[in-house]
C-alpha cells in the first residue's frame, strides 16, 4: 500500500463540496482509503487513526489530502480525481456556494432586490397578496396582480404607492399582460410591432391584440391596469400610470385603452389626461351606444397602411329543414367575461333585456340554478363559479354540462360560444368542444330541432393551439365560427331573426 | 509623470462587535478565504476574523456590510494576500471599503419567562426532526447539562469531542456548540455560560478561524439574525414562529443549519426537563 499525504493552504470548503471530493477521490481505480477535510485537531487525529501520518505542520485553516492505494499509479488516479473534482468544483461555484452565501429569497421583495427584477407577477390567494403585492412595489417592482378577491381599498393603496414609486400595478385580477413580447398569463403570441395596448379587461385585450395581429399590425406592450379600474371608487390609477409609461415608451406610437363599461367621469378625467401624453390614443369601452371592440380596432386601424381586412370567419353548412323551437331563445356561454359583456350589449340592442350571472344590470340577474326560460348569457370565468376550479379557458367542464343541456333544452334556439387560444389555455380545447357541440346538435336533432351553434375564436396563427386548426376543427362540427365576437353575436342574432321569420311564415 | 487613480471607495456598514480593530489604528490583515459573496480576513489571533459580506450574504454578526451585491463585486485577492483594516477603512490592492456606519447584528437575549416544560419539549421533538443527527442532539444535550451543573470535567470532555468535529470550514460539532451558547444566553445564567465559552476558547485552535469567531459571538448570545430567531422562538415558547424561522435557518450553509437545529433541540430537551431557577409560562 501506498500513502499519500498532502496540504493544501488557503482552500476554504464547506463540507459538502468535501464530501463529494473525497467521494470522487475514492472511487478513483486502486484508491483503498481517502479523506478530504479542513484540517481541525480532530480531523487530523482522524487521520493518524487512519494510520496515515503528517509530517508538517498543519492548521485548521489548511485543507488536508490523504489518499491510500495499491501503488503508485493508484495514488496517481486518485490525485487526478482530487484536481478534478475541485476543479469542477470551482467551475460551478460551489466553493463559493458554502457558508458565505445566504439563505434562498424568502419573500418577493428580497428577490427582487437579489436578482435586480423590476417586474413581480402574484398569484397567490387573494387575501395574501396585498402584502406581496406591497413588498415587490417597495422594492421598486411592478407587479402583475393575477389574484382576485383583493379589496377595492387595499387597490387603491397599492395603486398609490405604485404612482409614489413609478412602477406599476397591472391588477388585482389581471389575467393577460405582454410586456415587451413577453407574454404573461393569458395571452396570445401576437406579433411585435407599436400598438400599445391598456387594458381594464382581460378577454378584451386578447380580442384586440388578435383583430390586430390578423390586420398585420403589433403590439408594443399590453399593460393589464384590473377590471376596477376606471370605477368610481379607484378612478384610473394605474391607467393614468401606463398612458404614462406607454408615452415615454419610444416603441410605443399610438395607444388603445379597452375596457368594460367605466364610469363616466372617470373616463373623462382619464381621456383629458390622455390627450397630454402626446400620442393617438384610441378607446375601445364597452357601454350600450359605444361602438363594440371590433368596431373600435377598426377605428384605429383606420389608417394603417394595409387597412381593414375582411375578419376571417367559417360559415356553417346551411342547416338542415328541420323544425326549430317556438318562441326559442339566444343562449350565450362565454368563458371571457369582456366576451360575454359586448355579446349582451351588441344582443340586447336587438333581443332587448338578457339575463346573465354578470348581468348589465342587477334586475336581470340570474338565480344560482343559472336557468331562465329567455334568453341568456353566461360567463363562466366569473368569480361565483371558479371558486375551487380552474378557470374554463383552462378546465372547460362546467361549460361542456351546459351545453349538452342547451342541446336538449327546446327552447335554446342559437348557441352562442367562445374560444380563447393562446398561452396558459386549454392546449387543444376545438376538439373537446367540437365533441360537445356535435352531441348538442345530434340531441336537438333527436328532438325534433335544429341547433344553430356560432363561435367567437378568439387567437392568432401562431398562439400554440393554432387559430385556423381549431376553427376548421369547430366548422366541422357544424359551427359558424368568427374571428370577431362582436360579428359573431350578430350572426347568431340573424339566426335568431331567421327562426322568428320562419316562425310567423309557417 | 502619470497620476495615480484614486482608489474605487465602496461604503460599508461595520458591525459594533468589530468595531475595535475597524476603528483603531490601521493593522496588517491577510484574505484567509475568497467566496463570491464573502472575504474572511483574519487580523490577529487564531479566531480574529472579519467578514465582508455582499450584500446578498449571510448576515455573519461581525462582519463588515457592504451594499452591494456579489455579482457586483470582484474582491481581487486570493487567500494569502494582505489588506490593510483600521482608521475606518479596509483597503484592497484595487479598492476600498469606507466605514460610513453601523449596523446591529442579531442576539439573544435572556429572557426573563421560559415557556413552560411540556411546551419546549414539543418544540424540541418538532426541531429533532429537522436535525441532521440524533447523535449530535444527544450530544448537544449532554455538554449543556454540564454546563448547568457546573461539571468542568465533562465540559471540557464534551468540548473536546466537539470542537473541530466535521470536515467543513464550520465543522458540525461546532455548530452545535454555538446553538448550546446561544440557549445558554437565552435562559440568561452568567456561570454555564462562562464555563463553556472558556472549555471552547482554550480549544479555539482545534477549529478552523471562521468557525472559532463565530463561536466566540455565541458566546456573547450573537448569531445570524435566521437563527438568532429561531432560538428566540423556541425558547418563548412560540410554535408556530419556530416552524416559520426553522427553514430559513436549515438553509445555512450545506449542513451547518441542520447542526445548529441539533444543537438547539439537544439544548432545549435539559430545559425542558431540568428544574429551572428561571420561571417558565
Amino acid at each position: 500500500m501506498t500513502d499519500l499525504v498532502e496540504v493544501r493552504r488557503g482552500a476554504y470548503y464547506d463540507s459538502v463540496s468535501l464530501m463529494q471530493v473525497s467521494t470522487a477521490v475514492r472511487g478513483a481505480p486502486g484508491v483503498s482509503a481517502a479523506l478530504v477535510a479542513m484540517a481541525t485537531g480532530l480531523n487530523t487525529d482522524l487521520l493518524a487513526g487512519m494510520g496515515f501520518s503528517v509530517n508538517e505542520a498543519v492548521g485548521p485553516n489548511d485543507l488536508l489530502v490523504a489518499i491510500r492505494g495499491e501503488d503508485v499509479s493508484a495514488i496517481e488516479a486518485g490525485r487526478t480525481a482530487l484536481d478534478g473534482a475541485l476543479a469542477a468544483l470551482k467551475a460551478a461555484g460551489a466553493s463559493a456556494g458554502g457558508f458565505g452565501d445566504a439563505p434562498p429569497p424568502r419573500t418577493v421583495g428580497t428577490a427582487a432586490a437579489r436578482s435586480g427584477a423590476n417586474l413581480a407577477l402574484i398569484s397567490v390567494p387573494g387575501a395574501n397578496a396585498f402584502v406581496d403585492a406591497m413588498d415587490a412595489v417597495n422594492s421598486g417592482a411592478s407587479v402583475m396582480l393575477f389574484s382576485d378577491n383583493v379589496s377595492v381599498e387595499q387597490e387603491i393603496v397599492l395603486k398609490d404607492a405604485a404612482a409614489a414609486a413609478d412602477v406599476l400595478v397591472m391588477g388585482p385580477d389581471c389575467g393577460t399582460a405582454v410586456i415587451a413580447g413577453v407574454a404573461l398569463g393569458f395571452a396570445n403570441l401576437v406579433r411585435p410591432g407599436s400598438v400599445g395596448l391598456i387594458a381594464a379587461s382581460g378577454t378584451g385585450a386578447q380580442q384586440i391584440m388578435c383583430l390586430l395581429d390578423i390586420a398585420g399590425v403589433g403590439m408594443s406592450h399590453c399593460l393589464g391596469v384590473g377590471g376596477r379600474d376606471l370605477s368610481s371608487a379607484v378612478g384610473g390609477r394605474a391607467t393614468r400610470q401606463a398612458l404614462a409609461a406607454l408615452g415615454a415608451d419610444p416603441s410605443t406610437s399610438s395607444i388603445i385603452v379597452v375596457s368594460k363599461p367605466p364610469a363616466a367621469d372617470v373616463l373623462a378625467a382619464v381621456q383629458e389626461y390622455a390627450a397630454t401624453v402626446g400620442k393617438p390614443v384610441h378607446w375601445a369601452i364597452l357601454g350600450q351606444g359605444r361602438p363594440d371592440l371590433t368596431a373600435a380596432v377598426e377605428s384605429a386601424l383606420a389608417t394603417a397602411v394595409d387597412g381593414i381586412p375582411e375578419w376571417p370567419h367559417w360559415l356553417a353548412d346551411a342547416p338542415a329543414e328541420l323544425a326549430t323551437p317556438a318562441g326559442g331563445f339566444l343562449r350565450g356561454l362565454f368563458c371571457g367575461g369582456t366576451l360575454a359583456d359586448e355579446a349582451m350589449i351588441v344582443a340586447s340592442e336587438q333581443l332587448g333585456p338578457i339575463r346573465s350571472n354578470t348581468p348589465l344590470s342587477p334586475d336581470l340577474a340570474l338565480g344560482p340554478d343559472l336557468r331562465s326560460p329567455s334568453h341568456l348569457v353566461i360567463d363562466f370565468g366569473d368569480d361565483s363559479l371558479t371558486q375551487g376550479r380552474p378557470h374554463p379557458m383552462i378546465d372547460p367542464s362546467l361549460r361542456l354540462e351546459r351545453i349538452a343541456l342547451e342541446g336538449a333544452d327546446p327552447t335554446c334556439s342559437v348557441l352562442l360560444l367562445d374560444l380563447v387560444l393562446g398561452l396558459g389555455s386549454h392546449p387543444d380545447p376545438a376538439d373537446e368542444l367540437a365533441a360537445a357541440i356535435r352531441s348538442a346538435r345530434t340531441a336537438a336533432s333527436a328532438g325534433g330541432r335544429e341547433l344553430p351553434v356560432v363561435i367567437s375564436l378568439v387567437g392568432v396563427e401562431g398562439d400554440p393551439q393554432g387559430l385556423s386548426a381549431c376553427a376548421k376543427t369547430l366548422n366541422a362540427s357544424g359551427a359558424s365560427v368568427f374571428v370577431s365576437n362582436a360579428q359573431a353575436t350578430r350572426h347568431a342574432l340573424s339566426l335568431l331573426a331567421n327562426t322568428s321569420a320562419q316562425e310567423e311564415t309557417s | 509623470m502619470t497620476p495615480q487613480a484614486p482608489l474605487r471607495e465602496v461604503p460599508g456598514a461595520g458591525s459594533p462587535l468589530s468595531q475595535a480593530v475597524l476603528t483603531g489604528p490601521s493593522r496588517q490583515a491577510v484574505v484567509l478565504a475568497s467566496f463570491p459573496t464573502a472575504l474572511y480576513l483574519s487580523f490577529g489571533e487564531h479566531h480574529e476574523i472579519l467578514p465582508v459580506l455582499a450584500s446578498d450574504a449571510l448576515m455573519l454578526p461581525t462582519a463588515v456590510r457592504l451594499s452591494a451585491p456579489s455579482r457586483a463585486l470582484a474582491w481581487g485577492v486570493q487567500p494569502g494576500d494582505p489588506v490593510t483594516i483600521g482608521r475606518s477603512e479596509i483597503r484592497l490592492p484595487a479598492w476600498r471599503v469606507r466605514l460610513v456606519r453601523q449596523w446591529r447584528p442579531a442576539r439573544v437575549g435572556a429572557f426573563h419567562q421560559l415557556a413552560g416544560p411540556a411546551l419546549l419539549s414539543e418544540i424540541a421533538d418538532t426541531l429533532s426532526r429537522h436535525a441532521s443527527s440524533a447523535q449530535l442532539a444527544e450530544q448537544a444535550t449532554a455538554v449543556c447539562r454540564a454546563a448547568r451543573c457546573g461539571d468542568h470535567g465533562e465540559v471540557h470532555r464534551a468540548t473536546r469531542r466537539l470542537l473541530g468535529a466535521g470536515i467543513g470550514l464550520t465543522p458540525s460539532g461546532d455548530d452545535v456548540l454555538c446553538a448550546v451558547l446561544l440557549v445558554l444566553n437565552g435562559v440568561g445564567e452568567p456561570a454555564p455560560i462562562a464555563l463553556l465559552g472558556g472549555a471552547v476558547q482554550d480549544r479555539w485552535s482545534s477549529t478552523t478561524s471562521l468557525s472559532a469567531s463565530l463561536l466566540d459571538a455565541a458566546r456573547a448570545g450573537y448569531a445570524v439574525p435566521e437563527v438568532a430567531a429561531l432560538v428566540e422562538c423556541a425558547l418563548h415558547g412560540d410554535l408556530p414562529g419556530a416552524l416559520r424561522t426553522l427553514p430559513p435557518t436549515l438553509d445555512i450553509g450545506s449542513s451547518s443549519g441542520a447542526d445548529l437545529v441539533a444543537g438547539l433541540a439537544g439544548a432545549l430537551r435539559v430545559l425542558a426537563t431540568s428544574n429551572s431557577p428561571i420561571p417558565t409560562r
